[in-house]
């Protein structure tokens, strides 16, 4: 973000002051980190990145925070650069440290806790966040193969406590390569020009190996947490394998190994013995919401247990595909796990 | 379409009719507790090498394994095109094999259903693919063959196989990789194509594996030294992992060094708990070893070399019992801790 600490440091103390609600110490601080982008608005103007988490009057980020009680930090990054990118990776890793030490974002929300006085922040991560994340949480230690690579990953590593990925494209995205594989006509055409072009955040979303990002990372350092949506995008979803959430498939969203156009499902897909990383991943849930929805909380919908999810059924863990919820978005469920 | 049809309508297909009835009562577990509980079991092992599960399959075979990227057709239309490569990465004269197949693709909704043309797998499709350097732009347009003959190894098992073999002129700089893009199209004999996309490293290392190793015990950890030969400084990463003579994976472990040109000996240390918890005193087996150049990106991958040494014997009380301590995932749990809601 293209802000001067100093100028930061002003908006943040006046809006402090004027218009913030009490943030309970005892929660954790949430770090938002926004999807790929088609251009570099919300890494030139804060505003495009916070509204990035909001539809109408749906707000990810008030409802995530349980109306702002949680405080909150909204990272604006270049998302059309590579995921590895130092407009990418490199600034969302500077940002993080900046939220840490308490330090206000673009629009002057900090973090009721710095990490010096036993702060906690959970990074929330959408679609390609979450594969800017698995890049580097999976980098952060000089025996990583991209220790550091273009920001402080290993102070980012250090510091923040976990990391939730919604709709993240952990394996990338069938989607991209629809849009990078000269696709024929029809549907996945319709889904090429969502994603728009082949650009070069699209083609490092492909779902081949040379350009994944657990080929060139470590498994994460800190936990990665892992929804996603199931409810189609009409035609686009034809496009993937198995349940998806119109852009990315489950194979991705939930970070499995082996071939990611796999054809999971709620019942099926995979658990946490079975992911890209040695360790690192982990299973919470699924809701009926797709791509959009599940950054901006615009579809209070059903949720189901994954294999190894978070939900209990009388003390057990839930059957996968079990419906927990019938009318609950991510945000909401955010909210209740803090 | 009604937009509300639409979304009743995806909605019976990605959850589908026999989905278990609403549970009584369900409850999130305690994210903070359980991600404690996990940091502080990590925390008995360094992040330079992690303990292998008990039939979990060798971690560094597993990100070497080459995947498929599947694409239907158009709608979703069935069959899909299946496409991989031999390996991860290839350096120039090496010839990569690249395969195709026409796979059975369910369809996902009712539109895939209605414009299904009864297109099949079957079918006597015919494969092109074209390869594409995310710098050099096309290096070759190649045909995929399904009749026995070299490459393809059996003629009609609906496996089609093409070959590639890397030219000197397109090299990357030493050091340096680059991204090739495999686009494949299949078409069947009413000119209905398919398309999918996959690719591979054409990887340039600036150092090579010797295939000399040793180990020993230090400070109750077994090292095992690989010897490498550097022909341009850069920044190395070594990554392996040792089985019993089973085969089972125990250990793998990790490092990085900045390396001037000349022959050198890197430490690749397996820490000592791994091995008391697993029980298994003896023999190892360095399953699988790689050395890669970062420094960019793609980083310029090694071959995987496979069953590279077997140490010598050791006894179990000659490593550490004693967990590592990682104090930043310690940390970390002590602050979930006091987070935790219940």
């Amino acid at each position: 973000m293209r802000f001067t600490f100093a100028l930061r440091g002003i908006v943040g103390l006046v809006v402090l002051l004027v218009t913030a609600p009490h943030a309970f110490a005892a929660d954790p601080c949430l770090i938002f980190v926004h999807g790929k982008q088609t251009n570099t608005g919300t890494f030139d103007n804060w505003s495009e990145a916070r509204n990035y988490w909001v539809k109408d009057d749906n707000d990810f980020i008030k409802t995530a925070t349980r109306n702002f009680q949680a405080s909150h930090y909204v990272i604006g990054y270049n998302g059309t650069r590579p995921y590895w990118d130092a407009g990418s990776a490199g600034e969302v890793a500077d940002e993080i440290v900046n939220a840490t030490q308490g330090n206000p974002d673009g629009g002057g929300n900090s973090c009721a806790t710095s990490h010096a006085d036993g702060g906690s922040f959970w990074v929330i991560a959408h679609s390609m966040g979450g594969t800017v994340m698995d890049f580097i949480l999976g980098n952060d230690d000089s025996s990583d193969p991209n220790y550091n690579f273009n920001g402080p990953y290993d102070t980012v590593a250090d510091r923040i406590t976990l990391a939730i990925t919604t709709g993240g494209a952990h394996r990338g995205s069938e989607g991209a390569d629809a849009a990078c594989g000269e696709s024929g006509s029809g549907s996945c055409d319709f889904l090429a020009s969502f994603i728009q072009d082949c650009d070069e955040a699209t083609s490092w979303l492909r779902s081949a190996d040379d350009v994944q990002v657990r080929t060139f990372s470590s498994a994460p350092a800190k936990n990665v947490y892992l929804t996603g949506g199931y409810e189609a995008i009409f035609g686009a979803s034809a496009c993937l394998s198995g349940e998806d959430d119109g852009i990315v498939q489950y194979g991705s969203i939930f970070a499995c190994d082996g071939d990611a156009s796999i054809s999971y499902d709620n019942g099926d897909v995979c658990g946490n013995s079975f992911k890209q990383e040695q360790s690192g991943f982990f299973n919470l849930d699924a809701a009926h919401e797709n791509h959009s929805d599940e950054r901006d909380a615009s579809d209070s919908d059903t949720r189901r247990q994954v294999p190894d999810g978070i939900w209990t059924c009388d003390g057990s863990p839930c059957a996968p595909n079990t419906q927990v919820e019938s009318s609950m978005t991510t945000a909401e469920f955010i909210s209740i796990l803090y | 379409m009604n937009n509300k049809i639409l979304k009743t309508l995806t909605a019976l297909i990605s959850t589908g009719l026999m989905a278990p009835a609403f549970a009584a009562d369900p409850q999130t577990a305690d994210l903070a507790e359980r991600a404690a509980r996990d940091y502080r079991e990590q925390a008995r092992y360094p992040a330079w090498s992690q303990a292998v599960a008990l039939g979990a399959p060798d971690p560094v075979q597993a990100e070497r394994t080459p995947s498929r990227q599947t694409l239907p057709g158009p709608n979703g239309a069935s069959p899909a095109l299946s496409v991989w490569s031999s390996d991860l990465r290839a350096e120039s004269g090496d010839t990569i094999t690249l395969y195709a197949e026409m796979v059975e693709k369910k369809p996902k909704d009712t539109l895939a259903i209605m414009l299904s043309s009864g297109a099949d797998e079957n079918d006597a499709w015919t494969l092109t693919g074209e390869l594409v350097g995310h710098n050099s732009g096309t290096l070759a347009e190649i045909d995929y063959r399904d009749d026995g003959k070299s490459p393809d190894e059996v003629a009609g098992d609906g496996v089609y196989t093409g070959s590639y073999t890397l030219p000197g002129e397109h090299r990357p700089e030493m050091g340096k990789a680059e991204n090739i893009a495999v686009r494949v199209t299949a078409e069947n004999p009413q000119a209905e194509p398919r398309h999918a996309v996959g690719g591979f490293l054409y990887s340039h290392p600036a150092a090579a594996l010797t295939g000399r190793f040793r180990d020993s015990e230090v400070d109750g950890n077994l090292v095992l030294q690989a010897e490498v030969a550097v022909f341009k400084a850069a920044r190395f990463h070594l990554q392996g992992t040792l089985a019993a003579p089973s085969g089972q994976s125990i250990a793998t472990a990790k490092t990085s060094e900045t390396l001037e040109p000349d022959t050198h000996w890197i430490d690749l240390p397996f820490y000592g708990l791994a091995f008391h918890e697993r029980g298994l005193p003896g023999v190892y087996q360095l399953n699988t070893v790689t050395l890669s150049t970062t420094g960019s990106i793609p980083n310029a991958l090694g071959p995987l070399m496979h069953n590279a040494h077997n140490t010598r014997a050791y006894g179990l009380s000659q490593f550490s019992s004693q967990p590592f301590g990682r104090k930043n995932l310690l940390e970390a749990a002590q602050r979930l801790e006091k987070q935790s809601q219940r």
